[in-house]
């Protein structure tokens, strides 16, 4: 039997899914002929002219090529790193350079049009004189960012903008609209939106004029200045470049794969096949073969030189499609076992029919119950007993602005891989099972990630491409994916189909929940959003069912909070649906029903928001074109901590080290160690460096499942705590200081008070290692290094829309969210990844959709232009509430709050869309067409 | 991989002379986007670039201004950038429609160096046109495959064979205006009507204008635009942030003694061309303007709409848009 190499199987899931299966090795082939030397790294430059430019006030001179781009440039042959690729085609922003002071996408823009032009880039914004620009401080001070990847192109813009504004309208702001518009062509897949608004208003206004540069996220400065180096960004000597060859039709079976033309081309120096074996295709886009080569462009010209010998058959597309095909997307029981795992948690063993998998029925509660009284509230034909009915959303991507990329360098003592992960520790252990070395003979490295959001928790095959390449070659090879493959490959939130049913009694009280709900993650298996509908209306009896509809389409991968927002679309809008039949307010409703602790009190929150308590009393009260109304809904999520993570702090005599083996893929992590490290000895966060995105340091956390804060937050605690305790005695002992006792910032003795810097500068070094205790009250379980905690968290989100009845547009005006999570870490930073989530939430319940072409499953949804992702004008304002308590058996008091936030938004735009115009929406995304047609039936 | 050359003629002639010569292998480039966008899917692999901007004889001079002739027209260059157009305040109020559609297409980062020929001579954005490993009709194959797959984004209107919608934004807001097209051709200079510039997939599927090989749009002519002209641009978007239009209307009328002597109303996004809504200008000729009035040309504007699977939408969205471009243009609040 062969096994795929994606995605399972080789793979382990973030909880502890399936182990690591040993595979055999791919097969390759190298070049014949002599390596030749790079001359320079990047593009060769065929026929390259020489261009005068002058970058950040520095005259040089480019050598470009009739196709070279700016970004091409700027990037390759100046080293300035900080101007990013990320659409490639004009939509994100990210490439954003100023050419005589105005912004451009530098990566349409001919490199030829730069000749004796003035360019600046992000590396350039900060002079001698002055410093940051005064948006870069902004942007710091504000924290108005998160990954960082999409940060220089923001600021350079930014920075042009407010020069503009500065020059005709002196320190007035600039309005919320003016903004949008001014940062159009800007897309940050984190969502930091929210305080980039403020970052801009504030700098205009003239509040970081003469302000620090420091600000509440540790890496804040490199970010903002284009320092901070990124996967893409790594550079070794004697490197090479690898592609991947992928499928263009979503099923075939593979006769033949023939490179012999493609390793004929000059520049062209190995090939590595990644079909392992599996002879067939089963999505547009599947790997097939890596070419290395000496430049990105010579990989992939020689792609198109592969020869395919393929049988193509008509492909399955959709839930429809897939539910009544007669032909099977895995037609044996040992191709099944290839499915891929869609989730986290480990695949139970599930019968069968055709495409259909299930059903899944694990999480039902007193089905039997469930079931009756949904039959006997259907029979009363008491339209106030039950709602309900059929919804749908759409397949989501990850698509991180930093796509998948891998730096492989196989050497003889040691395999090092510059990795963009979730997991730099956990992609060590996996790396060394599957090519069978030694756990100490791999290193991964993630300095700076741009993004993940579920989409690179786990190993694929960028990574084996880059590694087994790098093995053949004896060089170090990058494996970059471009935007087409990040769409169509990267990763996905399976399409959902949800039949779903709440029956009440006549008293308002929910007495069944029956729900069946259908996946479509291509390929893959597994996605199982039943478990949320278990923990919500935790005591009303359910039936729930999950099936997995496989289809010829890319394999969905858990996308943060997997399950959730699909889920809570449907219940959420069934609920207010009820409250609507039954003429009473959603909050009495949810109350009567609801018996999470966290949420009692955000409903009481919630009542006293003017924007609740002050809403139109009837459905679709406006009449004229633009309609408003306000919808709300909850949420609740699990928490999960790792306690197999260790954070390790050392003493030096300038100030404390704090490092593990976790990454900051723009959550903070690096913000959370500093804090937790500086609040323990009362000293500034200046004091704390912090080393991660290293596997050699420490085990760390991986970055997925909500689990960073609350675990390296009080294992960093405790660690200092334990540190405070032995520098205690060492002052006492050895330093002299009598009666030597902790304040803050330092010691108070019998001769008076010594910061810790002095005590430091005197003290040996010392090292000490934290781990996070056990909660109180345990956990509901634990494996793999994982626990689950006991308790479950809660969301609110009070929504605010306009509806334009002629064009269908939904525009949200602003939202407010309480969150029941118990202690913030460190607020500033929870509220960016709150606000991020809700962000995310909304651009998924408006806007995105990958879409496939029916007859050939083709991806169509390639670019960020056809696959859209909201912008700085979409979201409206948001207000975060933190309800800060709840938690206190939980250590250090609080629980994570990623997943969390992303579970309302949709259903509280659905229900504010109803109540504005009447209309129930009950397909994702809330599109024109859709919105048009529901307003009209 | 082939090689590519640069080529940087200080003369229009050069220029036109060198793609005649071999136009399957060598390309016009002005600013360069659209090229290099189609470059990097795959769609376009030429042997040579031929640069427009280093142009520097009369023609040079003409494609880089702003100017308004000795008979009162305005010329605009091929040359000159989105932005300028959109913040160039010395064109006559009459002309709005085509700054505010100049100030709407793409990014900001991208008008800063779009220019108006490129953006008038853009391909398609149609998905299965920008992909190079799907075989659609305008890149020779046999079906437009849009009419069985997806199509939520296609022509409503002058469809078949193919069903792209036209690109330019400023196409739309030009024709509305009577813009004219200033073109060198091996005859010398003739002024082409939008109406002429644009070709519908009936005439040719695969391109869509009408240009001969080296044939150089020079400047845009706006007629002589008088205080009794109004005109506007709308358009819908399914973002408020960058997006591409879902639909779009621009609108010219003529007001004379309280009545419209004469209106052109165009439609974006929904046709393979800017589309000229003949029905609606029927409707308003000859008329006073008022919301009855324009409700009923907006009605009008769809006449003939064959919509296909995903998109009846655009019938609705274009009607709106008409309506409030025609409110705005005559300065009527819209009664909603």
């Amino acid at each position: 039997m062969t096994v795929k190499p994606t995605r399972r199987g080789l793979l382990k899931g973030t909880l502890g899914g399936t182990l690591t299966a040993a595979l055999t090795g791919c097969r390759s082939e190298q070049a014949r002929g002599e390596l030749s030397q790079l001359t320079a790294p990047g593009e060769k430059i065929v026929d390259a002219i020489p261009v005068d430019v002058t970058v950040n006030r520095t005259a040089t001179q480019i050598a470009a090529g009739p196709d070279t781009t700016a970004l091409e440039a700027v990037r390759n042959q100046l080293g300035l790193t900080g101007t990013k690729l990320a659409c490639g085609h004009g939509a994100c922003g990210a490439c954003t350079i100023q050419v005589d002071g105005k912004p451009v996408a530098s990566c349409l823009l001919p490199a030829t049009s730069l000749h004796r032009r003035r360019v600046t880039t992000v590396e350039g914004l900060a002079t001698d004189l002055r410093g940051l620009h005064p948006v870069q401080r902004a942007f710091i001070g504000e924290d108005a960012m998160q990954c960082g990847y999409c940060t220089p192109g923001f600021v350079v813009e930014a920075a042009a903008f407010f020069d503009a504004w500065r020059a005709e309208h002196g320190k007035q702001p600039p309005s919320r609209e003016v903004i949008a518009d001014a940062l159009s062509g800007h897309l940050c897949r984190c969502g930091a939106y929210t305080q980039i608004y403020a970052a801009i208003a504030r700098a205009c206004e003239g509040a970081y004029d003469n302000a620090g540069e420091r600000g509440p996220r540790y890496d804040a400065r490199e970010k903002v200045t284009g320092q901070a180096k990124y996967t893409v960004d790594v550079q070794l000597p004697n490197m090479v470049y690898g592609a991947i060859g992928r499928a263009h039709v979503a099923h075939a079976t593979i006769r033949r794969i023939d490179w012999s033309r493609a390793l004929k081309h000059p520049g062209v120096y190995a090939a590595v096949d990644l079909t392992m074996g599996v002879r067939t295709i089963r999505f547009a886009g599947q790997e097939l073969v890596a070419i290395a080569a000496e430049s990105e462009a010579i990989a992939r010209h020689a792609l198109t030189l592969v020869d395919y010998d393929l049988d193509v058959y008509t492909p399955i597309i959709g839930i429809e499609a897939g539910r009544t095909a007669k032909d099977h997307v895995y037609t044996s029981r040992a191709t099944r076992k290839q499915a891929p795992n869609a989730n986290e948690a480990p695949l139970l063993p599930l019968k069968w029919r055709g495409n259909l998998r299930g059903p899944f029925q694990l999480f039902s509660k007193s089905r039997g119950k469930a079931r009756r009284a949904v039959t006997e509230a259907k029979d009363s034909g008491d339209a106030k007993r039950l709602a309900g009915g059929q919804f749908s959303t759409q397949t989501q991507c990850h698509s991180t602005l930093e796509p998948h990329a891998c730096v492989a360098d196989w050497r003889d003592d040691l395999l090092v891989v510059h990795l963009s992960t979730q997991g730099v520790h956990q992609a060590a252990e996996d790396i060394a099972k599957r090519f069978d070395l030694p756990a100490e003979r791999v290193q991964v490295l993630a300095q700076h990630v741009g993004g993940g959001f579920g989409g690179k928790a786990v190993l694929s095959l960028e990574l084996v491409a880059a590694v087994e390449l790098s093995r053949q070659l004896g060089r170090p090879v990058r494996v970059v994916l471009d935007r087409h493959e990040e769409l169509a490959t990267g990763g996905n939130r399976p399409a959902q189909e949800i039949d779903l049913a709440l029956a009440a009694d006549t008293e308002g009280k929910f007495t069944g929940v029956q729900v069946k709900s259908f996946a479509d993650a291509g390929v893959a298996v597994g996605s199982a959003p039943s478990i949320l509908f278990r923990i919500m209306y935790a005591k009303t009896p359910k039936k729930l069912e999950d099936w997995d509809v496989v289809t010829h389409a890319a394999p969905g991968k858990p996308l943060r909070a997997p399950g959730g927002p699909p889920a809570f679309w449907a219940l959420e809008q069934a609920v207010d649906e009820l409250a609507h039949a039954r003429s009473e307010d959603p909050i009495a409703l949810r109350r009567r029903n609801d018996p999470n602790p966290a949420r009692k009190e955000l409903y009481t929150w919630a009542e006293s928001l003017p924007l609740w308590r002050d809403r139109a009393t009837s459905i679709a009260a406006d009449s004229g074109r633009y309609r408003r109304g306000v919808g709300l809904a909850v949420g609740g999520w699990f928490y999960f901590v790792q306690p197999s993570a260790r954070v390790q702090v050392d003493t030096t005599p300038g100030g404390f080290v704090v490092s593990t083996a976790c990454q900051d893929i723009g959550n903070g992590s690096k913000s959370v160690l500093a804090q937790a490290v500086a609040n323990v000895f009362g000293i500034d966060p200046g004091m704390v460096a912090i080393r991660v995105g290293d596997s050699k340091l420490v085990p760390g956390p991986m970055s997925a499942g909500s689990r960073t804060a609350t675990t390296i937050g009080p294992a960093a605690t405790q660690a200092a705590e334990n540190l405070r305790e032995e520098l205690l005695e060492i002052a006492e002992a050895q330093l002299g200081y009598r009666g030597a006792q902790a304040i803050p910032g330092g010691l108070r003795h019998s001769a008076g008070e010594t910061s810790w810097g002095e005590v430091l500068a005197r003290a040996p070094r010392l090292t000490t290692i934290g781990r996070r205790k056990r909660d109180r009250k345990g956990y509901v379980f634990g494996i793999g290094g994982l626990a689950a905690g006991r308790y479950v968290s809660g969301s609110l989100q009070v929504s605010e829309v306009e509806v334009d009845t002629r064009l269908g547009t939904v525009r949200v005006l602003q939202s407010q969210v309480g969150l029941g999570v118990g202690k913030i870490f460190t607020p500033v930073l929870a509220r960016s990844q709150a606000t991020g989530g809700v962000i995310q939430g909304i651009s998924y319940a408006l806007y995105e959709e990958r879409r496939l072409d029916p007859n050939t499953g083709a991806v169509l949804t390639g670019n960020l232009e056809d696959y859209r992702i909201a912008g700085l004008g979409d979201v409206g304002t948001i207000d975060i509430h933190f309800m800060q308590k709840g938690f206190e058996n939980v250590t250090g008091g609080g629980v994570g709050l990623a997943e969390l936030v992303k579970l309302a938004p949709a259903a509280a735009l659905g229900n504010a869309v109803f109540h504005a115009t009447g209309y129930r929406p009950r397909h994702l995304p809330l599109r024109p067409d859709r919105v048009l047609k529901g307003l009209r039936t | 991989m082939r090689p590519l050359t640069l080529i940087r003629p200080q003369q229009l002639d050069q220029v036109r002379k060198r793609v005649a010569d071999d136009p399957g292998q060598r390309v016009i480039r002005a600013g360069g986007l659209d090229l290099l966008d189609q470059m990097k899917e795959g769609l376009l692999s030429p042997q040579e670039l031929v640069e427009l901007r280093y142009v520097s004889d009369t023609h040079g001079l003409a494609m880089r201004g702003i100017q308004q002739q000795e008979d009162q027209r305005w010329a605009i260059g091929a040359l000159v950038t989105l932005s300028q157009v959109a913040n160039f305040d010395g064109l006559p109020p009459a002309a709005k429609a085509l700054r505010e559609a100049a100030g709407s297409a793409a990014t900001p980062g991208i008008r800063n160096t779009a220019t108006v020929g490129g953006n008038l001579l853009q391909r398609p954005r149609c998905w299965y046109f920008r992909r190079a490993d799907l075989q659609c009709l305008k890149k020779g194959g046999k079906a437009c495959l849009a009419v069985s797959g997806e199509n939520k984004y296609h022509a409503i209107l002058g469809g078949g064979p193919s069903f792209i919608v036209h690109p330019s934004t400023l196409a739309v807001a030009l024709t509305a205006l009577g813009g004219v097209a200033r073109v060198v051709g091996d005859g010398g200079t003739r002024e082409l009507p939008m109406a002429e510039l644009f070709v519908g997939p009936k005439q040719d599927p695969l391109r869509e204008h009408s240009l001969a090989a080296g044939e150089v749009i020079t400047q845009l002519l706006l007629p002589a635009l008088t205080r009794e002209h109004h005109s506007a641009y709308e358009v819908a978007k399914e973002k408020h942030s960058h997006d591409w239009p879902l639909a779009e209307a621009a609108v010219s009328v003529q007001l004379q003694a309280g009545k419209i002597a004469a209106a052109t109303v165009v439609l974006g996004h929904v046709a393979p061309v800017p589309w000229k809504a003949a029905g609606a200008e029927q409707v308003l000729v000859g008329q006073p303007p008022s919301a009855e009035l324009f409700a009923q040309a907006a009605q009008a504007a769809t006449t003939g709409a064959n919509p296909l699977k995903h998109n009846a939408y655009k019938v609705p969205l274009s009607q709106g848009l008409v309506r409030k471009a025609l409110h705005r243009a005559c300065n009527i609040p819209l009664p909603e």
